[in-house]
């Protein structure tokens, strides 16, 4: 970048720095003031999250995509309501969390099918992962490990699962889940100590594989190379 | 410390929640007990597969918000109420807030056709005495030199006529936007004057209603292609969940 000289001082001009290194809430300020561009990167900063924690609150790729989409129209129509009294991302997080809460509990008011024969419930059934007694050196693929990992998920109770997730994985910290979510910092604390214990229990068969070690150590090592 | 007790701080040392006295004390007994050491392991062992299995969003993700953010917006400019269709919008605010700037800017017209308007008949400079109005039809809108070149003629017959009392030169009124301005002379023919108004009044009336058509098959025209995009888009997520079936198959 050519650093000029400014016209009323002999000091050179700073770069004008670029919308990747801007935080997030002074992105939102200009959208606030009219400009698009800035809103472009909120939406490349926050679509991958908002995705994750939503598809492992609904568990279905099109209605988690859709909830994402209809966050994000919803950071964009009402920018101006946004002050900077909190972080951006709980102030994003919050419209994600009210909407899944919404199509869960509209979600649960449909009636459900009855069958003659029930197979046992889903969270009686074990974790199925694949036998390492049969080829040890059998790798667990990536997508594989992905769903079992959501499976896993999908077995935590809700309402542990909402604040386990936007810290697990996306990191927010106590207070700001206690905004997001509306519970008491104690009942966050509870809540996500649960959560873990129960995500421990459902993930415990697959803790024994040998070849799992191995295979996280080689995603986090792409996940590294891609971020270098 | 029992175990139950540790597994519970162990939760909050992993978001660095634990004062540092009972860190102290969660270490001392982690160094003595194997099942709580085995339980931190899974734990941080079940943070590092949650992370590092996030699922990826798709690529037509972006395309897919940017028509759902024009819906919106197209759907939200639709939907804006003139004030009087609002059940909110009472009478007595609309008074108090356009009523009364409607109100001062009628003044503020009527004295300043007071100040423009000539008041007594002129003399004609030419020795012509008050002939009819000469109404012109001018598309442009006045332009400041004319204004200013009826200011100098005004100083300059003032100033030529010292002496005498003559009343000075009328400004001629500037233009309404419909094309008409009265005569520089005397008295405009007031009869003839309101005629050219209305007539002016009557096509911008005509005008007004061509565009209102116009906007008619245009919003016809909006909706066609609202449903097209609608289908587009229903045929799009079939494509979509037949991709993922297959992805499921294979």
């Amino acid at each position: 970048m050519i650093c000029s000289k400014d016209q009323f001082s002999d000091q050179p001009r700073q770069p004008q720095p670029t919308l990747r290194e801007i935080r997030d809430e002074e992105l939102i300020a200009r959208v606030q003031q009219g400009q698009r561009k800035p809103f472009d990167e909120i939406v490349s900063r926050y679509k991958g999250r908002l995705y994750s924690f939503i598809l492992r609150m609904v568990h279905e790729p099109s209605l988690a995509e859709e909830l994402a989409q209809e966050t994000l129209v919803r950071v964009y129509i009402h920018a101006e309501k946004y002050r900077e009294i909190a972080r951006f991302s709980t102030w994003v997080f919050t419209i994600a969390t009210n909407l899944v809460r919404n199509r869960m509990r509209k979600r649960s008011r449909r009636p459900r099918m009855l069958r003659l024969n029930p197979a046992p419930d889903e969270d009686e059934l074990p974790l199925d992962p694949p036998d390492p007694g049969a080829d040890p050196t059998q790798l667990i693929e990536r997508e594989e490990l992905g769903a079992l990992i959501n499976l896993a998920t999908s077995r935590i109770p809700e309402k542990y699962r909402i604040p386990f997730l936007l810290r697990e994985v996306d990191q927010l910290t106590y207070e700001e889940i206690q905004q997001v979510t509306g519970l008491k910092l104690g009942t966050v604390r509870s809540r996500i100590n649960r959560a873990r214990n129960r995500f421990r229990q459902n993930i415990k068969p697959l803790l024994k594989n040998e070849t799992l070690l191995a295979e996280l150590e080689r995603i986090e090592a792409e996940a590294n190379e891609d971020k270098e | 410390m029992r175990c139950g007790r540790a597994r519970e701080w162990l939760s909050l040392t992993m978001d660095s929640q634990l004062p540092p006295d009972k860190t102290i004390s969660l270490e001392g007994h982690l160094e003595k007990c194997t099942g709580c050491r085995s339980y931190r392991d899974d734990l941080l062992l079940g943070q590092r597969l949650l992370r590092a299995t996030e699922p990826e969003v798709s690529e037509n993700f972006e395309w897919r918000l940017q028509l759902k953010l024009n819906q919106t917006l197209q759907e939200a400019a639709q939907s804006a109420t003139l004030p009087w269709e609002n059940p909110r919008w009472s009478l007595s605010r609309w008074l108090g807030t356009v009523g009364v700037s409607m109100a001062v800017s009628c003044a503020v017209i009527v004295a300043l056709a007071m100040l423009v308007l000539p008041t007594s008949p002129s003399r004609d400079p030419q020795g012509g005495g008050t002939g009819p109005a000469v109404i012109a039809h001018h598309d442009a809108p006045m332009s400041s030199s004319s204004i200013d070149a009826d200011r100098t003629d005004r100083r300059s017959l003032l100033s030529q006529n010292s002496g005498s009392t003559i009343w000075p030169r009328p400004v001629s009124l500037p233009n309404s936007g419909l094309g008409v301005r009265p005569a520089n002379r005397g008295f405009p023919n007031s009869e003839r004057f309101w005629v050219e108004i209305r007539n002016a009044i009557n096509s911008r009336q005509a005008q007004i209603d061509r565009l209102r058509q116009e906007n008619l098959l245009l919003t016809v025209e909006r909706d066609d292609m609202r449903k097209q995009l609608v289908e587009l888009k229903a045929q799009l997520d079939i494509k979509d969940s037949d991709q993922l079936d297959l992805q499921r198959e294979d």
